[in-house]
């Protein structure tokens, strides 16, 4: 019986976990490619929701793959209206021990990215009370032609029933 | 003067805790070695253990093995931890996962009077409820528990932030800074410091399935009854709350992770080895 209680009342928790979403993340998964990437999972941002504790603050995580045969430097752009204070972070190994090549990211550029590379970007995003669609756009910082286009749309406190989708 | 009967302990048993150090080393940030072959620099991407076997609605059988090939590292990890186990016990879980590594390490440091027991909770209704959810949910597209509470997301970057903007930022969500208060409580603070790994790890409850299936082939920690004479050293030490006292001593396999800490409290009536 204690047994039957305990495992119930797992199911129940780890149910509202799994349903609920928080309002204040998103990861999209796409593919930089010549010609115009591929995004799988755009995110939708919740305001209101999820951003209890820190309020205003969003964060994105865009993983992509560099599909052959593209290579090169990528400029990152958020664009949109109203203009929202963003910054780019890269996921990169503390200590580079030289195994792999790694992209870099400076100021808004990915630098030497090569066929086969697979980025892992943090957006972090803040503002109150934005509504509307935006896009992170990745442009080849040689041709200014888009190689990967990540929409974000930002909801408002109405609709909550698809807030923070992400890709699990 | 009484001779001593007590066997030496093996290599394993001793260096269990310096082993466990050298694993944290090895996996986790600064250094993250074993990562940086696949350029990665934590869990995440090819090395993910917990995403490739869950299948969400709408995917196709190409989708579900295309996560199978994005993740293969991670696919062999699991794949290794679960065939060890089943011969050879949780090697993975209590030597070298470098997860339920930091959790243990930590508690050591954490001193008595703040750390919560929950050795009277039973760890496998709640690991295989949790675990029930973690498969079906996402298969009936109602939710999923993959990312947004990972134990293998949060601790890297627990190292991580010490050294690199992009791994603070993670701890700059809601969903992580639960996930981080989950892993506090039933880790860094639990007696044992093995609670998280108890209740909250598919990769611990896939490869406890797998020790117990193992049970009668392959080898495991047993206790000699005509030996033990119920002292309950073994049951106090054990940080997966494994071993009940009744009138004897039993061992539950599926929560057991082999990590010999009750044989090295045990004067010869544990022992690690076959049926």
């Amino acid at each position: 019986m204690k047994k039957m209680i305990f495992f119930t009342l797992a199911v129940v928790i780890s149910l509202i976990g799994a349903t609920y979403r928080w309002g204040d993340f998103a990861h999209s998964i796409g593919l930089i490619r010549t010609g115009g990437g591929e995004v799988k999972h755009p995110p939708l941002f919740k305001n209101g929701r999820g951003s209890y504790i820190l309020r205003g603050s969003y964060t994105l995580l865009v993983t992509a793959t560099v599909i052959s045969p593209y290579r090169g430097d990528v400029k990152v752009v958020l664009e949109g209206e109203p203009k929202i204070a963003s910054r780019l972070y890269l996921s990169s190994p503390v200590v580079d021990l030289g195994l792999k090549r790694c992209p870099h990211l400076k100021g808004d550029t990915l630098y030497d990215l090569d066929p086969g590379d697979r980025i892992a970007l943090w957006v972090l995003m803040n503002h109150d009370n934005i509504m509307g669609k935006y896009n992170l756009a990745f442009y080849d910082a040689e041709t200014k032609r888009s190689v990967l286009n990540v929409p974000i749309i930002f909801k408002g406190k109405g609709d909550a029933k698809d807030a923070g989708k992400h890709h699990s | 003067m009484q001779a001593n009967t007590t066997p030496k302990k093996s290599f394993w048993v001793r260096y269990r805790y310096w082993i466990m150090v050298g694993s944290m080393l090895v996996f986790l940030p600064p250094l993250s070695l074993i990562s940086q072959f696949s350029q990665d620099s934590n869990f995440c991407g090819t090395w993910c253990p917990r995403m490739f076997f869950v299948w969400r609605k709408g995917m196709t059988g190409s989708e579900f093995t295309m996560g199978f090939v994005r993740s293969y590292l991670g696919v062999t990890l699991v794949v290794s931890a679960l065939v060890s186990t089943f011969f050879w016990g949780r090697f993975w879980c209590s030597y070298l996962c470098p997860i339920g590594g930091t959790t243990e390490v930590v508690s050591k440091i954490v001193p008595g009077f703040l750390k919560i027991d929950f050795s009277k909770v039973p760890s496998a209704p709640i690991r295989y409820g949790y675990l029930s959810v973690y498969l079906i949910a996402p298969a009936m597209g109602i939710g999923q528990l993959c990312c947004s509470y990972c134990n293998f997301a949060l601790i890297p970057r627990l190292f991580g932030a010490a050294f690199s903007q992009a791994d603070r930022v993670y701890f700059l969500w809601t969903g992580a800074l639960i996930n981080l208060g989950l892993i506090v409580v039933f880790g860094f603070i639990a007696r044992g410091g093995m609670a998280y790994c108890n209740f909250l790890c598919p990769l611990g409850a896939l490869d406890a399935i797998s020790n117990r299936l193992g049970i009668r082939f392959g080898k495991r920690v047993r206790v000699n009854a005509s030996r033990c004479d119920a002292c309950g050293a073994c049951a106090r030490v054990c940080p997966t709350w494994a071993i009940q006292m009744t009138d004897r001593v039993t061992i539950d396999h599926l929560s057991c992770i082999s990590c010999r800490e009750c044989e090295k409290v045990c004067e010869g009536a544990i022992n690690y080895g076959k049926a």
